[in-house]
């Protein structure tokens, strides 16, 4: 089934196209349709179509292993390095927080929460200009921020990290609740909650 | 109070800022530099008293800040009336501040303006270590600007 078109970028036909085309540009992964689709949380047959379609215009290349088809972003196409420029700003922060927090001793599990997460989950508002990003546990605060920067120098557009504890994110505080009960993407662990 | 020269390439970065209209030249004032360097001491002095972390970290962004004025009247500098003048402030710190650990602790000035508004705007919150951390900064600043070590 098709999904809207992204908020955030809505020069791609779908959610769906430019989740898929992230985890293979942005990512800079080779999978398989059956992995794509898992990693994209799309069905199959979505992914399969979708897949199709880019390989006909050239963004994405194949080749094959055995019985497998696995996909890639082609390189040669002179789309891909203007399509990774924009999905490094519109989807990368997620991609790239996570890569680089998962380094981080004491991080215990971080989410984007804000507009830029409300937007990215197709919840309509004026467009985000920053990311916001909480990161739960006891890390170096300096390792944390300075992740943050470059994740902002690659993604173009501020990332601002909120570092709580465990304890101190349970607290009953109402920017909290706030938080808690409005659209949050998973970057690194499971929800706190 | 000495104040240590500025390099070339700090001046000219200066200028930039001038010529942009973010910065204004001004006579130095030692004077209103050592008002602002108390007022950041006093505003230090203080944290002690406070429990919560967000009021701690707005303390410590306002020491953080008093600092930055200092520095501003010590090199002639004021920030443009208007929009931004904070911001103005965290790079004109950035700029003058080139020796460890206030260079570090310079940069920094920036993240705290933004985690600053976003308190004061947003509701947000900040844990205890982000406020050590922004206590910890404004700490070193203000040290470095009463020993010249900028």
């Amino acid at each position: 089934m098709r999904t809207e078109a992204p908020l955030l970028a809505p020069i791609f036909r779908s959610d769906g196209q430019a989740r898929l085309l992230a985890a293979l540009i942005v990512m800079d992964e080779e999978l398989s349709i059956t992995d794509l689709a898992k990693r994209t949380d799309l069905a199959y047959p979505t992914v399969h179509r979708e897949v199709g379609r880019l390989l006909d215009a050239g963004i994405l290349a194949e080749r094959q292993v055995g019985r497998t088809r696995l996909i890639r972003a082609a390189e040669d196409s002179p789309l891909v390095e203007p399509l990774r420029l924009i999905l490094t700003i519109t989807t990368g922060p997620a991609v790239h927080l996570g890569r680089e927090l998962s380094g981080i001793e004491g991080v215990e599990a971080a989410f984007l929460y804000g507009s830029f997460a409300a937007r990215s989950l197709g919840v309509p508002g004026p467009a985000p200009s920053d990311v916001d990003v909480m990161v739960v546990g006891s890390p170096d605060t300096d390792e944390v921020y300075s992740a943050c920067d470059r994740v902002q120098e690659r993604v173009g557009r501020a990332v601002n990290p909120t570092i709580l504890t465990a304890k101190e994110l349970s607290a009953d505080s109402g920017f909290l609740v706030h938080v808690k009960s409005n659209p949050v993407i998973p970057v690194i662990g499971d929800l706190p909650w | 109070m000495v104040t240590r020269r500025l390099s070339a390439a700090q001046q000219e970065a200066l200028t930039v800022l001038v010529e942009k209209g973010r910065l204004l030249r001004v006579a130095p004032d030692a004077v209103r530099a050592t008002l602002f360097l108390e007022r950041a001491a006093d505003t230090l002095a203080d944290l002690p008293h406070l429990k919560l972390p967000q009021n701690r970290y707005n303390l410590a962004h306002d020491a953080a800040h008093a600092v930055g004025e200092a520095m501003l009247a010590r090199h002639g500098y004021r920030t443009a009336n208007g929009p931004g003048q904070h911001a103005a402030l965290a790079d004109f710190l950035r700029i003058v501040l080139v020796a460890p650990p206030a260079d570090e602790a310079g940069r920094h000035v920036e993240r705290m303006r933004r985690t600053r508004n976003q308190l004061h705007y947003e509701a947000r919150t900040v844990g205890a270590a982000e406020a050590d951390k922004a206590v910890a900064v404004a700490t070193t600043l203000l040290g470095a600007a009463q020993g010249a070590r900028t």
